[in-house]
């Protein structure tokens, strides 16, 4: 695992295994209440964040135990805006489905998956899912630092 | 952070009391739990999530696949929730219209 860490940026790239989706949500959390974002907006932010890494997780994993996932979070005006990055571009639209790294695949984690999406639209103000050619993957987020700010 | 889950019968129903944070990591933990309790013929359970700090649609999926398994025993699954920040995430995708939600156990005992 690799990572940068200052008051208002943040970066980690970590391997595709469940364990290290708490690190993510918590290490933006961690950022976001250096920059004074509202505690209902960091709660949201930690959801959105383990969202996007477990689908994340889980389409790298199926990939190599190599394949990095990519987490960048940036304070910019009064936003917070988190982008994260795996390779489940070849799954088409949307949040794919798929097994868990630690074998935790069931009727139940495909409602998982259609629980996800839903949920990080319901948290987020702005949500974008590209998909570049190589199959690579990008989720952005853009959550306003107080509930109340409009973008 | 862990997931701690605690196990305690009470009347009919089978009380199960969660401490830590629910997600990809952790949930696998819920679903043994529930699964096990099912196995064993337990058919009326209570989730109380007063002391969760974190629930992610992993957790959600765990407790929707939970109430299939006692449903079709004729039995309930029913949630005691305290925290705003949880019943937002049953609000948000619909579930608080699907599980017997209470602020306490007593509260959702009576409905179980």
């Amino acid at each position: 695992m690799t990572g940068r860490w200052d008051s208002e940026e943040l970066s980690i790239d970590f391997p595709p295994k469940a364990e290290y989706v708490s690190l993510a949500r918590h290490a933006v959390a961690a950022m976001a209440r250096l920059s004074s974002v509202a505690d209902s907006v960091v709660e949201d932010a930690k959801l959105a964040v383990s969202e996007a890494c477990t689908n994340a997780v889980t389409s790298n994993a199926r990939l190599s135990e190599e394949e990095p996932v990519r987490l960048r979070a940036a304070m910019l005006a009064d936003s917070l805006v988190v982008e994260v990055v795996d390779r489940g571009g070849a799954s088409p639209g949307g949040l794919p489905a798929g097994g868990h790294s630690d074998g935790f695949s069931s009727q139940e984690f495909s409602l998982e998956t259609n629980l996800s999406l839903p949920l990080i639209r319901g948290l987020v103000d702005d949500l974008e899912i590209l998909v570049q050619d190589d199959g690579e993957r990008v989720v952005r987020m853009r959550l306003p630092a107080r509930p109340d700010d409009t973008a | 952070m862990d997931l701690d889950v605690k196990v305690d019968k009470q009347d009919r129903a089978t009380v199960l009391t969660l401490q830590g944070e629910i997600d990809v990591y952790t949930a696998p933990r819920l679903r043994q739990a529930i699964v096990d309790l099912v196995e064993k013929g337990e058919r009326h359970l209570i989730v109380d999530m007063e002391k969760v700090d974190f629930l992610d649609s992993t957790g959600l999926g765990v407790l929707v696949g939970g109430l299939k398994r006692v449903k079709t025993k004729e039995g309930s699954l029913s949630i005691v929730i305290t925290q705003d920040k949880i019943l937002k995430i049953f609000e948000i995708t619909g579930l608080d219209r699907v599980f017997p939600i209470g602020t306490s156990v007593d509260e959702v005992r009576i409905e179980s």
